[in-house]
């Protein structure tokens, strides 16, 4: 399935973060003289990781999963975790990147490592398995919302005194459930353009309630944008029967939608007062027989920044 | 409130992850997509109990980024494939639309 190709850019940030960022810190630690039978609580809550043995700041031993499941099962009673406690096991530092902490796990097999400070050995937290994954899809998530703001407008920022770009997407008779492919393009191709949210979001907005229109009533239709510096045009025309009393079709409520449109959530009869609600103008002409045409212009000035 | 925490509360499946970590502060509830286009815009979340393909075009256009399904209804296969190439939460639980205003009310989502 194509949707889950991973772009080269995503796997380069993922080599980019480092443990510190998707490390939990608020992890349950214990001190070298807690008793083993109070650990209970301690390694649910730590996700079956580890639980992170501390004197003061300074990480000196750990119990690991596989360390208390044996205890469980021997006849050692209950003793403090001193005597149970890992004392050579492998730590990782905040600046290794989270690969390293994959490596590691799958090396070693276990849960979970313990980060600590490169030279004080102070404990910072705790990688495991189970939230590794969450916190590198958050960490991209964050990241993909900073690349998008770096976007800037492309018709404000070039050197020509004018400029004009057309686009145009011809909407063939389809089923209804297929509503919303051509306003999707519409939408990508805007924000490629560099066009500021708001915009995008008013015309994808009117092209889609445009589009479920022409499939339900006219067979298809055809959108022309017309972009310049100051103001988005979309023209919406179709060869369709028209729209007897214009008038009445722009109240809210009316509808003349039998029940196969309705079932697919439209047909309320807010279709076309709702694009022109995302216009800063709007013309509507039918004619009875020949077709109808809507005319949308948004203005960009001062939006576009 | 975050999309996962949302799903908690409601015991849902997360069927497509999207943006998990999305912080949820208003929530529009409808199974009309022309009300969802016109009056949904400053929600994070929409509720419904209709699964076709155009409850995710509509998110998309609205720029709502999770859909939760209710009473148990389970999305055709085109409905999510659509939802994990536009980058959209999409939670399924078995509560009623009703149960489920009521739970995320509660837990303090108001707007």
């Amino acid at each position: 399935m194509n949707q889950i190709r991973i772009s080269q850019s995503v796997i380069e940030r993922i080599y980019e973060i480092r443990v510190e960022k998707i490390m939990r810190t608020d992890v349950i630690r214990v001190t070298p003289d807690t008793m083993m039978s109070k650990l209970k609580y301690a390694v649910k809550e730590n996700n079956y990781a580890c639980i992170p043995v501390l004197e003061g700041e300074k990480l000196i031993g750990q119990i690991s999963i596989e360390g208390y499941v044996d205890w469980l099962t021997s006849d050692t009673g209950d003793v403090p975790v001193s005597e149970i406690m890992d004392v050579k096991f492998k730590t990782l530092h905040p600046d290794e990147p989270v690969i390293t902490a994959v490596k590691e796990l799958e090396l070693i097999g276990l849960r979970g490592l313990p980060v600590v400070e490169n030279e004080s050995e102070k404990f910072l937290g705790v990688i495991c398995r189970c939230t590794m994954m969450e916190g590198v899809l958050a960490e991209l998530d964050i990241d993909d919302k900073i690349e998008e703001q770096k976007d800037d407008c492309l018709l404000k920022n070039i050197q020509s005194s004018s400029a004009l770009i057309t686009l145009s997407y011809i909407v063939d008779q389809k089923p209804l459930e297929y509503g919303g492919e051509i306003s999707s393009s519409i939408r990508s191709d805007l924000y490629k353009l560099g066009l500021p949210g708001s915009i995008v979001r008013r015309t994808a907005i009117a092209a889609y309630e445009a589009e479920i229109n022409l499939l339900a009533y006219a067979g298809g239709g055809l959108f022309t944008i017309n972009l310049n510096t100051n103001l988005l045009n979309m023209k919406i025309e179709d060869t369709g029967p028209g729209i007897p009393d214009v008038d009445k079709a722009m109240e809210p409520g009316y509808s003349t939608a039998p029940d196969w449109v309705r079932e697919l959530g439209f047909g309320a009869g807010m279709g076309l007062l709702n694009i022109k609600n995302c216009s800063d103008n709007f013309k509507i002409e039918s004619t009875i027989g020949k077709g109808t045409v809507l005319l949308v212009h948004i203005n960009m000035e001062g939006k576009c920044a | 409130m975050n999309i996962k925490e949302l799903s908690q509360v409601l015991n849902a499946k997360i069927l497509s992850t999207g943006h998990l970590s999305s912080e949820i502060k208003s929530i529009y509830v409808s199974d009309l997509m022309s009300d969802v286009l016109t009056f949904g815009r400053d929600a994070q979340l929409l509720v419904t109990s209709l699964t076709n393909q155009q409850t995710i075009r509509t998110v998309e256009m609205v720029e709502i980024p999770a859909i939760c399904y209710t009473n148990g209804k389970q999305p055709e296969e085109k409905t999510i494939e659509l939802a994990i190439i536009k980058n959209i939460t999409v939670l399924a639980t078995k509560f009623s639309t009703f149960q489920v205003t009521g739970k995320l009310f509660a837990a303090g989502l108001q707007g």
